[in-house]
This record gives C-alpha cells, structure tokens and sequence, in this order.
C-alpha cells in the first residue's frame, strides 16, 4: 500500500499536509444501479413462480436458477468493488512543496502527476448544484503560469477550505524560497 | 436435453475467471490503496460477501442431483416472456 511517510522523491523537511478524495456522494449512483441489479434475480424468481409456480419444483430448473443467479451476483458484486477501487484510488495528496495528482483509471491504468507549491499561480474552487452546497463538496483548480489548467480536484468535499490552505503553502514556500540561506 | 453436469462445469469455468478477476483486483487495491479503516473494512465486506455467496451455494449443490437432465429452453418459462396461450 502506499506510505504517506515514503512518498517518492521526498525532501528532508517535506510534510505531508493533508489527502484528498472525492465526496463519498458520487459512489451513491453505482450504488443505486448495483442494487437496481441485485433484485432482477429476485424480480425474475417472483415473476416466473408467479406465471408458473410449479417451474422451480421440476427438477434440475431451481438448480439452474441458483448456478444463473450466484454467478450474475457475483460479478455484480465484483463490478461493484471495482468502481468502489476506481473512487478510492483517485487521491491528491498536499504536502509543503508539492501536490500529488494520482488518478486510477480502470483496474490497470494509473496516472501520477506532480506540481511544485512554488509554482502556483492561482487556485479557484467551485461549488455548484443544490446537493454541493448542502455537502459541500466542488471542484478545486489549481493553475500555473502555463495556459493549460494543471491540476482539477473534482467533487473533493471543503473546496473552499482545500484552496485557501494551497495558496497558503504555495505563499509560504516561495517565501522560503526567496529568503537566501545564512551561512555563519 | 441437457445435463445439469455441463451447466456445473461453465458454472466453475466462470468461477475460476472470476477467481483470477478478484485476485487481480486485491492487488490493484492493496498495492495502490492507503493503508486506512475504510480500506481494511470495505475489501474484508467484499470478501465475506463473495465467500458468503460461494460458500452457500456449494452447500446448496451438495444436494443436487447432477444426472437429471434439462431442457435448453423451459416449457414452463413460455408464458412469462409470452403470457398464458
């Protein structure tokens, strides 16, 4: 598993500030359509007793049903845990001179970003929809003097919080920066 | 008619590739993941719930009588896709 306190290329005096995930909110649609799939075994067990009731008692066809409805569940099940790991994979990681960018896309593709505190130019969050505001969760950009946006928080929760404590630590260390070491 | 056998035997196929799938996922999570409650938590739920489902329905198969024989195509399951003739 990843060790916060390994990171790869860390400097001596580099400390983690805090990780983010996404809000815990977007998992509710795929929990939704797996539950949606969990009953059709049981809806198309309630619908055939109820055209035939006496199917399942014949011999070998409620054995059928079982192998059917056990090996659907199971990669439901399965699929399920996979988008749970594709939600919980994704995680920007602030430390004092840095934010990390790992992204998971699928069971085997990952993407791991870097971007330097000092140069940061700019940080916005937004906040937008009635069910953000009430959880308070948006999307936080992270830009740099080049054209392209480098880094998007999607969907983190406190975006507002999250951006004010990033320009914070990317002020703070062009400060340290800037002073000139002094050498006695 | 077909032998409740040949289904067993897909029934494991697909059980062995699922077995691979979820080995492959384990990895995926335990390399990658942070080491957190939630992480220990929701891969343990996962577990009991495939073994739960495994477990039972070999319990289930125990019972089973694999040389009875069956249609591909149920006679008993035409009027629910085409309602009573």
């Amino acid at each position: 598993m990843i060790d916060l306190s390994k990171l790869p290329g860390t400097a001596a005096d580099e400390e983690n500030v805090f990780f983010l995930r996404s809000h815990w909110l977007i998992l509710l649609p795929i929990a939704i359509g797996f539950l949606i799939v969990l009953v059709l075994p049981f809806a198309v067990w309630f619908g055939v007793n109820a055209s035939n009731p006496e199917f399942f008692g014949t011999p070998g066809y409620a054995t059928l049903y079982v192998l059917g409805a056990s090996i659907f569940f199971l990669y439901a099940w399965l699929f399920l845990f996979q988008s749970f790991i594709d939600y919980f994979l994704d995680i920007w990681i602030i430390t004092t001179h840095r934010v990390i960018d790992i992204q998971q896309t699928g069971l085997f593709g990952r993407t791991t970003s870097e971007l330097l505190l000092d140069r940061v130019q700019d940080v916005s969050s937004e906040v937008k929809g009635f069910i953000h505001t009430i959880f308070d969760y948006g999307d936080v950009r992270v830009q740099t003097a080049g054209e392209k946006e480098r880094f998007v928080f999607e969907n983190v929760p406190h975006p507002v919080h999250v951006s004010k404590r990033i320009l914070e630590l990317a002020e703070r260390r062009r400060s340290a920066q800037a002073i000139p070491a002094v050498n006695d | 008619m077909v032998s409740l056998t040949l289904f067993l035997i897909v029934w494991i196929v697909l059980l062995a590739i699922y077995g691979i799938l979820v080995l492959v996922t384990l990895i995926q999570m335990l390399r990658h993941g942070l080491p957190s409650t939630s992480a220990y938590v929701t891969t343990f739920v996962f577990l009991l719930v495939m073994a739960g489902v495994v477990i039972g329905t070999s319990i289930y198969f125990t019972g089973v009588d694999w040389s009875v024989t069956v249609n591909v195509v149920p006679e008993g399951l035409l009027p629910f896709f085409f309602g009573e003739s």
